[in-house]
């Protein structure tokens, strides 16, 4: 089976100023290659500065790499103009870091969960409302919150607001960028439940990116590390967890928390 | 540092280039020719008026007479007024010296009062002394500074301790010099007096704001636990770490200054570049208004850059920041 | 709105402030451009309330003031005809809020003068031409302060949205702007336009030239409001759904300059005012016989009129309660804002 997501030799250049003035290119991406199959959840761990971001604003096109491609089901992504970018658009979603900084204050629970349908021109005023109802329902949220604003919320709860945001217009892919990595260790379990829930019901492809290698592989049935940029290993998540093959994968293991690590066998589905 | 130094001064000349290139521009806005306004003006005969047109090249293009203009500011000449049949160069340089001298002396006065007074306000913040000034500065921040210059004009007029207006009394130069000196400070006195009241509230205000800022900061307060004595304190560290904030509004504050002495300089007839930017308005002198201009602006950016250079020389931050470059 | 309560105060302050000298003509006794050749310079008016009997009488009254002969300037008042004061009298034809026709005056006296403030050289009643100027003043000022915020905001969302190239260009323009100080700037523009212009070519040439020329500061404060909302991961979610440039300024970035340029509104608008009445003050504003506060105190600039005439420096006095007025609504406004910190930086800026 084609898979949905494939990434061919992905580079992202950035110049900067090394130290005695000299300009540098860096790159936060260096020939980054993989491919995720349908309904799979493949997870990019690394240490702060491995690429991590970088790859999720590439994937999500709200970077354009230096190099490379992105494939999406077969579609070049790279290759799109921005106009027919925004057609595809609703296909990949991305779910932040720190859900206070990607909710506007300003707008309520449910101006926030519908703005997707506003933007992309979809369904009427009343239809937002019943949609939104049921998102909020998907990633169990009372709808009688639906009227506050971000302040109101926990940070677990605005996190599944982020969660149902995403998931407005149904995407096939859906990319979370750290998503549990600024919350409490006990809310971080209860939305990586809801995380597994929600992919078993819609079928969703997900591509989780996170420093913490127990957490990842709780929910991802794949694991590849990054480490500045390459991708320096992969495979299932017991196999790189009990014999890690790479340096930077090691780091990894010794940095997870202990509380977070699973007996063995109980990882992936 | 040269090299900060030599890069500062070529971006002051740069601003210096862009707003002279402005001033010439605001002059392409005349509706209708500037020089036609000029012929209906009796003082001037038509023969100066096409001699002029020719010299200035009043009817090329507008490049063409920003270049002619230019190159003679380089040979040192201002151009040519209208008004008063000169070159504008000496005429303004005298006024030019006065407002120099009167913007000084108020800054200089400002701030001397306003350091000590907005630390002393800060040191005590919230209790009574700090209110009283604050509602102080409140009431004198409420007075426009053209009410001010009337009001120290009335004061003038009816005390009869200062004079009303001038620079020095007529027949100054035969005395002797301590009386001269008298006769200059009392002249000086109220417009300096209008200049400081009028930027006073702004300044006590902000040093008292950035020096609570610093005083509340924990190393200070770590070196107040060592025994550090208290006026040391305050004049030597946390002037330093308030010295950024304070040294920005030293620039901000020498622009208010230079645009209030403009407005104060003719309510209390001081000579300087103020009435004679409104003749020179007035009497549709252009080259006159173009010079005033750009001799305010050469003054507040000679001020900011100064300012940046103490900056440079107090806040070790900036110059470990060019060194990385 | 749900609002602090001394906010409110403030507003409600202004506002009131603002109405007195909208209903100018209501309030005042007369046209501000009738003259009264019989008396000029005439000290203010006595209000009596008791008679010349020493009885308390309800409705007060004023004398006649009658020229001394040989004289000019000193009056007595005859005492032996008393007026009295009326109130809701029909007198000079004006417009309320400049579009109900109207006769109709809070108070006058039938027969003789009621100069609240006094008359000056052409025997023109000073109240009135106190509140007819304020009319002009504070217009000037307001719609001045509304057009440097809309090109302020223009420019600094442009540049801060786009980044690049509009940014350093319009970043530098606004440096060159700043260089100059702000009253010799307005001059250089003022400078170079007509001279001699009707009133209402003044007062609009006077709008547009203090309007054009404070842009560069509230632009870049919009900027920086800009650059930081433009980083916000919403503003990327929103790009995410596909939204245009133009959706994320309304809906995300825009709204975020609202606290900005209100505290600028009630900065700049007492600032503006004073640029009006001092242009005008040096003849270069709204020009006689048309009042404005400016040319009411251009009056002082002679000796005679400084020294002997006190009354004639009471419009100096106007600007003050809306100074206050907007100082303690920037304040109010700046903590209501960000209650967190106190930006001095703004406080008390005059030019």
């Amino acid at each position: 089976m084609a898979p949905l997501l494939s990434v061919e030799s992905l580079v992202m250049r950035y110049a900067a100023r090394g130290p005695g003035g000299s300009r540098a290119a860096v790159a936060a991406l260096d020939e980054v290659s993989f491919s995720v199959a349908a309904g799979a959840t493949l997870a990019l761990a690394g240490a702060s500065g491995s690429g991590k971001s970088t790859l999720a604003m590439c994937l999500a096109c709200l970077e354009r790499p230096t190099g490379g491609r992105i494939l999406l089901e077969g579609r070049d992504l790279t290759a799109l103009g921005e106009s027919e970018l925004r057609a595809v658009r609703p296909e990949i979603q991305l779910v932040f870091q720190d859900p206070s900084g990607s909710l506007n204050p300003r707008l309520t629970a449910l101006e926030i969960v519908t703005e997707p349908f506003l933007i992309q021109g979809r369904y009427t005023t009343v239809e937002h409302v019943e949609r939104a109802r049921g998102l909020f329902e998907r990633v169990g949220l009372s709808f009688r919150a639906a009227s506050r604003r971000v302040a109101e919320f926990s940070g677990g709860q605005r996190q599944r607001l982020a969660i149902a945001r995403a998931l407005a217009l149904e995407p096939r892919l859906l990319i979370l960028d750290e998503a549990l990595s600024a919350l409490d260790a006990s809310v971080q379990a209860q939305i990586a439940n809801l995380l597994l829930k929600l992919r078993e019901c819609a079928g969703l492809t997900c591509v989780f990116i996170t420093h913490d290698l127990a957490m990842a592989a709780r929910v991802a049935d794949d694991v590849a590390i990054l480490e500045r940029g390459r991708i320096v290993e992969r495979g299932s998540p017991d196999e790189v967890l009990r014999r890690p093959g790479h340096a930077a994968t090691r780091a990894l293991i010794a940095a997870t928390p202990p509380w977070n690590a699973r007996p063995q066998g109980q990882a992936g589905r | 540092m040269t090299r900060y130094v030599l890069r500062r001064i070529a971006h002051a000349a740069l601003l210096l280039t862009g707003v002279s290139l402005l001033t010439f521009l605001f002059t392409a806005l005349t509706p209708g020719k500037y020089f036609d306004e000029m012929k209906l003006n009796p003082q001037i005969a038509p023969g100066t008026i096409a001699a002029l047109r020719a010299q200035y090249g009043v009817d090329q293009p507008l490049p063409a007479r920003y270049a002619r203009w230019v190159s003679g500011l380089l040979r040192g000449e201002l151009g040519y007024s209208f008004a008063y049949g000169a070159p504008v160069g000496p005429l303004v340089g005298v006024r030019a010296r006065n407002t120099l001298l009167l913007t000084a002396v108020a800054m200089l006065l400002a701030w001397g009062i306003a350091l000590p007074l907005g630390i002393w306000s800060a040191e005590r913040e919230d209790r009574w002394p700090d209110h009283l000034l604050t509602a102080a500065t409140g009431a004198l921040l409420i007075v426009p500074d053209l009410v001010l210059a009337l009001g120290l004009l009335l004061f003038a007029v009816r005390s009869g301790w200062f004079p009303t207006g001038g620079m020095a009394a007529v027949g100054a130069e035969s005395l002797a010099w301590a009386a001269r000196g008298r006769d200059y400070a009392l002249h000086l006195a109220l417009p300096v007096a209008a200049l400081v009241l009028s930027t006073l509230p702004m300044l006590v205000r902000h040093v008292r704001a950035a020096f609570l800022d610093v005083l509340d900061s924990s190393y200070l307060r770590a070196a107040r636990g060592h025994g550090i004595s208290r006026r040391r304190l305050l004049y030597h560290h946390a002037l330093r770490a308030a010295a950024n904030p304070l040294l920005s509004l030293a620039g901000f504050s020498l622009g208010t200054l230079l645009s209030g002495s403009l407005i104060i300089e003719v309510v209390m007839s001081w000579p300087g570049l103020g009435p004679l930017l409104l003749e020179a308005i007035l009497a549709r002198d252009l080259y006159v208004v173009i010079a005033g201009v750009l001799l305010s602006t050469v003054f507040l950016a000679g001020g900011n850059l100064v300012a940046d250079l103490l900056l440079y020389w107090a806040d070790p931050r900036i110059r470990a920041e060019r060194a990385g470059t | 709105m749900k609002l602090p309560r001394n906010l409110w105060a403030w507003i409600v302050a202004l506002a009131a402030m603002h109405a007195v000298i909208a209903c100018a003509g209501f309030l005042a006794p007369y046209d501000p451009a009738e003259q009264d050749r019989e008396h000029p310079y005439a000290p203010p008016t006595t209000i009596h309330f008791r008679d010349a009997r020493g009885d308390f009488q309800m409705r007060p009254f004023v004398h006649p003031l009658r020229r001394e002969a040989d004289s000019f300037g000193q009056y007595t008042e005859d005492t032996a005809a008393a007026i009295p004061l009326r109130f809701s009298v029909a007198g000079a034809r004006y417009r309320l809020l400049g579009v109900v026709p109207s006769r109709l005056h809070l108070f006058g006296a039938a027969g003789a003068r009621v100069a609240l403030l006094g008359t000056d050289g052409f025997g023109r009643d000073q109240f009135s031409r106190l509140l007819w100027g304020g009319q002009i003043s504070l217009l000037a000022g307001l719609a001045a302060t509304a057009l440097t915020l809309a090109f302020g905001l223009l420019i600094g969302a442009a540049a801060g949205f786009r980044g690049g190239w509009t940014d350093e260009i319009l970043m530098r323009l606004a440096e060159l702007f700043l260089a100059l100080p702000w009253l010799y700037l307005l001059f250089a523009l003022r400078a170079f336009l007509p001279l001699t212009v009707s009133p209402l070519e003044a007062f609009f040439l006077v709008v547009g030239v203090i309007g054009v020329v404070g842009w560069a500061r509230p632009a870049r404060l919009v900027r920086g409001v800009v650059l930081s909302a433009k980083e916000r991961d919403y503003v990327r979610a929103a790009r995410g759904f596909g939204a245009s440039g133009g959706y994320i300024l309304r809906r995300h970035i825009l709204p975020q300059t609202a606290s900005v340029l209100l505290t600028q509104a009630a900065i700049l608008a007492p600032q503006y005012v004073l640029a009006e009445v001092t242009l005008s003050f040096l003849g270069l504003g709204v020009p006689e016989p048309a009042p404005s506060w400016g040319n009411l105190l251009a009056n002082l600039q002679q000796y005679s009129v400084l020294t002997s005439y006190w009354w004639m420096s009471l419009p100096a006095l106007a600007l003050t309660p809306f100074f206050l007025g907007y100082l303690g609504l920037a304040s109010a406004l700046q903590r209501w804002a960000d209650p967190s910190k106190m930006e001095a930086s703004n406080l008390g800026t005059r030019w």
